[in-house]
């Protein structure tokens, strides 16, 4: 099953965990469970436009719209980038 | 734990201070490295290891690429200049940083390997405001920036570059800031 890495300031949403395996066939249903399962984690929502999400180390610049698309593989792994901006 | 919210104590060690005032003065005195965003701005990762309510710096991620200019990302800082940034002699559109998805990536990979945890980002403050010569706490812009990034940020003063100062807030909250201890052996000074 495809598995959802966290960036560690997000971690906190996530029971502190590192790497969630999610049962998935595309980008869509994955993330889908995994915001159920860590709803605080729908944080990253916000501005949704700007979220960076990688498959493996490929960068799917996306936004939610075209996850559907996205078929995943049994071992892939989603890694989830919210920018982080200053003045 | 790996929220950052109730941490009381921050010890930077000073090499790790000097590493970041070398990237800021580094900057303004326009030296760049290959592929780095030309601009008097400097902006980086502080990460380390937490210990109960204690942070302790072990690394300092300078950024090379501000993707500020790129798309879907301009629209976005150009909205949030337009209404948070206070009115300054640096034009709007020169403002900001946002960090390259491919470089935040590389280095939440490397911390992890490293049992790391980023807890921080840092930027520098160059121009004096007439309410606010010193520039050493986060703009309203700032705060809007940090909402909800569970990071510390570093607020370095470089109005005056002989004399560089750094604080630290929660979220760029002036209300959440925590003292910043600056280690040098066995001594440590509040900067």
């Amino acid at each position: 099953m495809p598995k959802v890495i966290i960036p560690s300031p997000l971690r906190k949403h996530a029971d502190n965990q590192r790497e969630v395996v999610v049962d998935g066939n595309s980008l869509k249903e994955t993330m889908e469970r995994f915001l159920q399962q860590y709803p605080a984690l729908r944080i990253i929502n916000h501005d949704s436009a700007l979220l960076s999400i990688f498959v493996n180390s490929r960068l799917v610049r996306t936004g939610m719209e075209t996850w559907d698309s996205l078929s995943l593989n049994s071992d892939d792994e989603i890694t989830l980038i919210v920018p982080i901006a200053g003045g | 734990m790996v929220s950052f919210e109730g941490v009381t104590s921050l010890v930077m060690p000073a090499p790790n201070w000097r590493e970041i005032q070398e990237h800021c003065k580094r900057k303004l005195a326009g030296h760049y490295l290959r592929g780095e965003s030309k601009g008097r701005k400097a902006y980086g990762l502080v990460a380390g290891t937490q210990h109960g309510f204690a942070l302790k710096v072990e690394r300092i991620l300078a950024a090379r690429k501000n993707v500020r200019d790129e798309e879907p990302y301009k629209t976005y800082m150009d909205k949030m200049m337009q209404e948070h940034a206070i009115p300054s002699k640096t034009p709007l559109g020169s403002r900001g940083w946002i960090t390259d998805p491919v470089e935040l990536k590389d280095y939440y990979d490397r911390c992890d390997q490293d049992r790391l945890v980023v807890f921080g980002t840092y930027h520098m403050h160059v121009v004096p405001w007439e309410h606010d010569p010193v520039r050493d706490t986060p703009t309203s812009l700032d705060t809007v920036l940090a909402r909800n990034s569970n990071l510390f940020s570093f607020i370095v003063s470089m109005v005056d570059v002989s004399r560089p100062s750094v604080r630290a807030f929660y979220e760029g909250i002036r209300e959440k800031e925590i003292p910043v201890l600056i280690e040098d052996g066995q001594y440590v000074e509040r900067r």
